[in-house]
Formats: structure tokens, C-alpha cells, sequence
């Protein structure tokens, strides 16, 4: 009878959303249609960027201008890898993840201990720190031209049939959304939640602000490497780029426009980004205007990003008691 | 025994001294209530006791400690909590999971359910702090403080902004609570100071002014002057 | 390389830590006492490149086109704030932040529009061009033209500030906004002028650049970090902080660029970084 009313607790509206999407993301791949793949993996890998992005971002409220440092981190690590030590790219992709996770500790001990602006310089700065070395170090790094090769083919997997690759990223799509859906609804949801929300009052709870700022960074960054790592082998290239400040805010971005208070915020979001990029930006080449004067309207007008305007829509009952964690 | 230690503590902000060369030491067992003018520095003293702002000068000992130098976090783990004068906790959450909340960190979630009985809230339970009225958000607050299981609970304007009925209830559970642990009342109302305590503090201008038994405070010539209208 | 030219070089490299002040300027005034973390900053002074060079291929007069652009970057800012950046006061400062960085966003893509994704660049005019000779010690007078033009706006800005009335009223606001209001003065107009002043500010920082490198997409991307970093180094509320560290920036990177080649860039971004996590509130900040 417990055990029910625990599970009914932990079905809510974002995860049937998000089983549908699944579903979803599996049939495109039978379609065979390649141009639709494409962009469904390229929205699975920036989903996970940007829900990752937004553990630290809407969770727990830091904002932060170098997560390009993450995903670039997880991006060289598996070229590194799989190029000079071990070649296979499921190995490669884990393998970024002790890699990311040190990264993040690291991170966390110079940043955390500063207040949220201060955070959000030291992160960009960081980051860029990470750029200039990816591009001065060209003996290990490629410099500015990057790694290219990464293979597909390994000695435990071969990925190299598109569907094959496909499936690669759904299932750690899936994995990484469930995951975090886990994380949404445990403990520690709650108390990154409570993070965001009243910072100063933890203390005299008997928390460590510190210990869940870092919390929450270690998550952001190993799920933003991975969504990195994906990147490195789908593309079988890494540049710098990545890891430069405005390639960092795009999951920022993306959170913004899903609705940052939202738990499929980021998604939403990444699904929009993406779409318009692959597709409308060919046609209007200035397309970066209208997202700036989309970013400037939503943040006047729509701080709830599209979740929370169709909330307004809808009316509070239906998709604000399903979809919404935290106004 | 003593639970509560506060030797020569003082805070200035600037040249302004809010906190004066304050002392005075709590028995265990004895409910307290500093009473005084706004500026008095009733507030202030207790930010420094529990480390949301840095003393001075002077030291605080609790139940035998040293915890001059402690975090907030650490202090509140030994068992001195305090609330806030404005209900300061996290609107956007549900109620339950305000007191979950504290209920996580003192491993006490199985309780959440009984102490919100016990204080009368359970309906409110899942519905948003901010959605809920001014009087059950001070028992929520006084809810997470229990929930932490505290050994001493110090209060900061538990009634204020309460109706008459909320006051009275908000006043019996803290009789009750009083059996079972050291109280301390920051309070205007005089009427729930007397009601509740053995023993006043009244500071003013950053100092300790009278400190005693209730009867005698309400004699006090000094403390009647001080208090023009205060009551 | 002896130490007399060597030397030289730096005194020379004043100008670049000129260039990095004039940009810090704005943006420490604007932060100071609007409380506004401009993201846009960079892109106001690459506007103000961008407009330096069409006026001046039009006009061929180098102070007219200088003035121009300045005021019409200047406008620009003024509109911004009166627009978007007065509804987001209320906001958090991410908001703030964010505003901004949509305003960046459009002015760097408009100016793609505008002037295609080229660079663009302008020769140093003839007048200015022409070097002088001090013993030994070449320097060109536009070089020379810009290191005062800093030194001067340092001046002004500290006499501003303190021996004007409405620099009083501006310090006012600065410290207190809340009590100025209350005061009486004029808090609105106050945050429009300085936005105004600060950005035609980056607007003539932008317009000196155009005739030494070439200017193009990227640049405020680029120059926004370096910007914030100068700042934050230097403290979030002081003037001559930044004026001391944009110099020195400006000189020892330059000077380092000559010694290890491989750290150009890298070099400023670690040295904010240790900066930060020793002294966060910057070498000589206040708050």
C-alpha cells in the first residue's frame, strides 16, 4: 500500500511527457528519414546540455557563463582518449565521465565560495582560460584546427550505421533524463530547489550552502560533459570553439526559453533552439537578432519562458499542477 | 546548569554600536523574553548568538561550547535554532516540503505528519507556503524549528502580525513547548511575555537595562520610562 | 632586447591600456551607479568603431567622425535604457544580466546587417600619423593622441566626481539611490545620462580603435571579457582601480606577449582568476 502511494508520487505529468518523447525519438529512427535524425540528435544531445546546464542554473540559481568548459571537457576527453589510449567510443564517452567529474570538484572548490555575480565572472573566465589553452597547446589539442578521427567503430561498439549511432544517443538521452527525473523528485531536488530559492536561510537549518552549491555543480558539469562526449563522436571532430563563453551561454539560452523553472524547461527549449538553427537559420541569416529580441521580450514580458506562457494559457490547474516544480 | 553563555558581546556597524558589552547567561530550564524599543538591539544580539552576522568583540558559549567562531550551520546542528522575524523560508515549496526540509537534515521526516498535527496545519500541508495564511506560516516556522530537535529554540516575534485567535494558539503550543525545552521570546506583546516567562530581559540602545523576574520588571523604573507606549 | 627599449615598448603600450580604460570607464560608471552588469558594453564600442568608419569615408574629417560616432553610440545607449533597461530594474540582477546580453546579441547581429561580416579599417590620417622624435624614442602622435585622451578622461572623471554638483548628485546615487530619490534628485535622469555618457564613452574607446586594428565580428564577443575582467580585478565600484589595472594590463601584456609567446591570452584570464578567489572583491573595491 506504501509502496503504491510512493509510486503515485513519483508519476507526474513531466514524466509521461517525457516517456511520450522517448517513444517518440525511438520511431524517427525507423522512419530512416537521416536529415530528421539528425536534428533529433542533435536535440537529444543539447537536451542533455541544457537540463544539465539548469540543475545549477534553475535548481540550485547560479547562473553560470562557462559550462562551454564542461562540455569541452568532456568533448577532448573522449578524442583524447579514444585517439591516443584505448580506441572505442562507448569507453571514450564514460571515460569523460571521472574526467568531468574532477573537473567539477576543481571548479567548484575556486568558485563556489563567492557570491552569484562574482560566480558568474569566474566562470566565464574559466572558461575562456580552457579555450586559450585548447588552442595554445596545439601538440596535444590540435590547437585551433581540434582532433579530428574520433572513431565510431571500437572494439566494443561500432557505430557507424546512423540507426546504430542513433540508438548510442537514446539511450543515454533516456538514461540521463530519467535520471535527473529521479533527481527532480529525491532529496536532493528538494534541497537544490530550496537552494534557488532562499540560499540564506540553509545555514540555520544545518545545511552547508557550499556542500550543495557543490552538489549541484558536479551534476551540471558530468551531465553537460556527456552531452559533450555524444557530441565528440557524432561530429568525429572537436574544435575550441565549444569551449568559448558563447557557446556556453547557448544552454542558458535554451533554459530560458523552455521556462528555467520548469523541470522540461531546458528541454522544451533545446527542442525550439535547435529546430530553428538547423532549419529556419539557413533562411535568415540574422537570425541571432531576433533571439536577441526574443531573449529581450521573454525576460520583460515572460519570465516563465514557453512553459510558463502556456501555463498562463492553460490556466494553473492543468499544466501547472503537472509540469510545474517551483513558480 | 547553564545552557546559554553570552560574555561581553558586542557589534558595531560602522560607529553606530548596536550590540553593547551585552552578558548574561541562561539556566536550563528557564524561558527567557528580551523585551525592548525598536533599535534596541534585540534582534542584532541574536543574529550574533547564532552567527548571521560576525561579533565584534566577546564570546558565546552554548551548553558548554565555544561557538564564538562557529558557522550558522554548525550552531544550528548543536542544537540552538532560531526563526525570523519575517516568515523566511521557501515560498514557492509546498509546506510539506518546507518541513521536510528540516525534517531531512535532523532525520526526522517520519515526524513531519505528527508535528504538523500537533500544531494544527496538517490540511495545509500540500499547499504552497505562499498560498498560505500569515499565522500558519509562523507555526511553519515554529513546525521546522521542532523538527530540527532543538535544545534551545530562540524566537524572534513569534506573534507579530497574528489575529487574536492565531496569537492564542500560537501562545499554548509554546506553553507547551516550554516544558521540554529552553525558550527564548524576542516580543513586543506584553501580554503573551507574562503570560509565558520566568524571567525578562530589556534591552535598550544596545544594552542589558534590567534583567529578572517578571514582577519585578514591571515595576522597574527604568523600564517603565524606556517604554512609553510600549505595551 | 636592452632595457631602455625596453621600457620604451611599454611607455608605448600605455596606449593599449588607454584603449582597455576607455572601455572599462563606461562600464564601471554604468555599473556604479545604474547596478547594471552592461553586457552590451563591447558591442557599443564596436558600434562606435563601425560608425568611426563610415563617417570618417564619408567625411574624411577624423574629429567630426569621432564626435559623431560617439554621440550616436551614446544615443543608442540612451534609448536602451529608456526601453528595456528601465523595466528590468525591479528585476534580479540575472535579469539585468540577461537584458543585457539580448542587447548584445542585437547590436552585434545588426551591425552584421549594417556593415556586412567583414572587417573594417581605417587609415591612421596624416596629421596623426607623423612620429616625433625624442631623443632616441619614436612616437607616433596618434599613439601619444590616445594616451592622453585617457589621462585626460581619468582627470575629468575624478574632477567630475568630486568637484561638480552634478557629480555630487551622481555620487549620490551611486552610494544611496534610495536617499537621493528621497532628496530630491533626479534618479531617472541621473541613470539615463550616465548610460548615455557610458556608452559613448565605449563608443570613443571604439572609434580610437578602428585605425590600428581591424575591426569585425567577434571583436565585442572578445573584448566583453576582457572588459569584465579589468573591471572585476580592479573592484566593482572603483574608478581609479580601474584605471590603474586597465593600464597595467594594457603595458604587461604587451610586454609578456615579447617574453612567452605562448601565454598572450591566457595570461590575463588566470591572473583575474587568482585575483578573484584571494581578494573577490578586486584589488581596490570597496563593496
Amino acid at each position: 500500500m506504501y509502496m503504491l502511494r510512493r509510486l503515485r508520487a513519483l508519476i507526474d505529468g513531466n514524466i509521461i511527457a517525457l516517456l511520450l518523447l522517448i517513444g517518440l525519438l525511438g520511431l524517427i529512427s525507423f522512419t530512416g528519414h537521416r536529415f530528421y535524425m539528425y536534428i533529433a540528435t542533435l536535440i537529444m544531445i543539447f537536451g542533455i546540455f541544457a537540463m544539465g546546464y539548469n540543475i545549477l542554473f534553475g535548481y540550485a540559481g547560479l547562473l553560470s557563463f562557462g559550462h562551454g568548459l564542461f562540455f569541452g571537457v568532456g568533448a577532448y576527453s573522449v578524442a583524447l582518449f579514444t585517439l591516443n589510449v584505448y580506441r572505442d567510443p562507448l569507453v571514450g564517452v564514460l571515460f569523460s565521465i571521472p574526467i568531468a567529474l574532477l573537473t567539477s570538484i576543481i571548479v567548484g572548490i575556486l568558485t563556489l565560495k563567492h557570491g552569484r555575480v562574482y560566480f558568474a565572472i569566474l566562470t566565464l573566465a574559466l572558461s575562456m582560460i580552457f579555450w586559450s589553452a585548447l588552442v595554445k597547446l596545439r601538440w596535444l589539442t590540435g590547437g585551433s584546427d581540434g582532433l579530428v578521427g574520433i572513431p565510431k567503430r571500437g572494439v566494443h561498439v561500432d557505430l557507424s550505421a546512423p540507426t546504430v549511432f542513433y540508438y548510442f544517443t537514446l539511450v543515454f538521452f533516456a538514461a540521463i533524463m530519467l535520471g535527473l527525473y529521479v533527481l527532480n523528485k529525491s532529496r536532493y531536488g528538494l534541497l537544490l530547489r530550496a537552494l534557488g530559492t532562499n540560499e540564506d536561510r540553509l545555514p540555520f537549518l544545518g545545511y552547508s550552502t557550499f556542500t550543495l552549491r557543490m552538489i549541484a555543480l558536479t551534476i551540471s558539469g558530468v551531465v553537460s560533459a556527456l552531452a559533450g562526449a555524444l557530441y565528440a563522436v557524432f561530429y568525429s571532430v572537436v574544435t575550441p570553439d565549444v569551449a568559448y563563453w558563447t557557446f556556453g551561454a547557448e544552454p542558458l539560452v535554451m533554459s530560458l526559453i523552455g521556462g528555467s523553472s520548469y523541470f522540461l524547461g531546458p528541454l522544451v527549449g533545446a527542442i525550439i533552439f535547435v529546430s530553428l538553427t538547423t532549419t529556419v537559420a539557413r533562411f535568415a541569416e540574422y537570425w541571432m537578432f531576433l533571439l536577441g529580441a526574443a531573449l529581450i521580450a521573454m525576460i520583460l514580458f515572460f519570465r516563465g519562458g514557453l512553459l510558463g506562457f502556456l501555463e498562463s494559457l492553460v490556466g494553473r490547474f492543468k499544466l501547472g499542477v503537472y509540469l510545474r516544480w517551483r513558480f | 546548569m547553564e545552557i546559554l553563555r553570552v560574555e561581553n558581546i558586542t557589534k558595531r556597524f560602522g560607529r553606530f554600536v548596536a550590540v553593547d558589552n551585552v552578558s548574561f547567561t541562561i539556566s536550563k530550564g528557564e524561558t527567557v523574553a528580551i523585551i525592548g524599543p525598536n533599535g534596541a538591539g534585540k534582534t542584532t544580539l541574536v543574529n550574533v548568538i547564532t552567527k548571521k552576522l560576525e561579533p565584534d568583540g566577546g564570546r558565546v558559549f552554548f551548553d558548554g561550547i565555544d561557538i564564538t567562531r562557529l558557522p550558522p550551520q554548525k550552531i544550528s546542528r548543536l542544537g540552538l535554532i532560531r526563526t525570523f522575524q519575517v516568515v523566511n523560508l521557501f515560498p514557492v515549496l509546498k509546506v510539506r516540503e518546507n518541513l521536510a526540509l528540516a525534517g531531512l537534515r535532523a532525520g526526522t521526516t517520519g515526524e513531519v505528519e505528527s508535528v504538523a498535527e500537533i500544531l494544527g496545519i496538517k490540511r495545509y500541508l500540500d499547499k504552497r507556503l505562499v498560498e498560505v495564511p500569515l499565522g500558519v506560516q509562523k507555526l511553519v516556522e515554529l513546525g521546522i524549528s521542532l523538527l530540527l530537535k532543538p535544545k534551545m529554540l530562540i524566537l524572534d516575534e513569534p506573534v507579530a502580525g497574528l489575529g487574536a485567535e492565531d496569537r492564542f494558539n500560537m501562545v499554548k503550543v509554546l506553553s507547551e513547548l516550554k516544558k521540554s525545552l529552553n525558550l527564548i521570546v524576542i516580543e513586543h506583546d506584553m501580554d503573551v511575555v507574562f503570560t509565558l516567562v520566568d524571567r525578562i530581559i530589556v534591552m535598550d540602545k544596545g544594552r542589558i537595562i534590567a534583567d529578572g523576574k517578571p514582577e519585578n520588571i514591571r515595576e522597574n523604573k527604568l523600564v517603565k520610562e524606556i517604554y512609553l507606549g510600549g505595551e | 632586447m636592452d632595457l631602455t627599449s625596453f621600457l620604451v615598448q611599454g611607455l608605448i603600450n600605455l596606449y593599449k591600456g588607454s584603449l582597455y580604460w576607455i572601455l572599462a570607464l563606461g562600464l564601471v560608471l554604468i555599473f556604479g551607479v545604474v547596478r547594471v552588469i552592461n553586457f552590451a558594453h563591447a558591442a557599443f564600442y564596436v558600434t562606435g568603431s563601425y560608425l568611426m568608419y563610415t563617417f570618417y569615408t564619408y567625411t574624411s574629417n577624423f574629429i567630426v567622425s569621432l564626435i559623431i560616432a560617439m554621440i550616436i553610440t551614446g544615443a543608442l545607449g540612451a534609448i536602451v535604457e529608456i526601453t528595456i533597461i528601465r523595466r528590468v530594474y525591479k528585476l534580479e540582477t540575472i535579469y539585468q544580466l540577461l537584458a543585457t546580453f539580448g542587447v548584445a546579441l542585437i547590436a552585434n547581429e545588426a551591425q552584421k546587417l549594417i556593415w556586412g561580416k567583414g572587417v573594417v579599417y581605417i587609415s591612421i590620417p596624416e596629421t596623426l600619423g607623423r612620429s616625433v622624435d625624442f631623443g632616441g624614442i619614436t612616437i607616433n602622435y596618434y599613439v601619444a593622441l590616445i594616451i592622453v585622451t585617457g589621462l585626460l578622461l581619468f582627470i575629468a572623471t575624478i574632477v567630475f566626481m568630486n568637484y561638480t554638483i552634478t557629480g555630487l548628485r551622481t555620487r549620490a546615487v551611486w552610494r544611496d539611490p534610495v536617499m537621493s530619490e528621497a532628496l530630491g534628485i533626479n534618479t531617472r535622469l541621473i541613470y539615463t545620462l550616465v548610460f548615455f555618457t557610458g556608452t559613448a564613452l565605449a563608443g570613443l574607446g571604439g572609434a580610437l580603435t578602428v585605425p590600428l586594428i581591424s575591426v569585425g565580428p567577434g571583436l565585442a564577443d572578445y573584448l566583453i571579457v576582457t572588459a569584465f575582467i579589468i573591471v572585476v580585478i580592479a573592484g566593482l565600484g572603483s574608478i581609479t582601480g580601474a584605471y590603474i589595472v586597465a593600464i597595467l594590463v594594457g603595458v604587461f601584456s604587451s610586454i609578456l606577449v615579447l617574453i612567452v609567446p605562448e601565454l598572450d591570452i591566457v595570461i590575463l584570464y588566470i591572473i583575474a582568476a587568482l585575483i578573484l578567489l584571494f581578494r573577490p572583491h578586486g584589488l581596490f573595491g570597496e563593496r
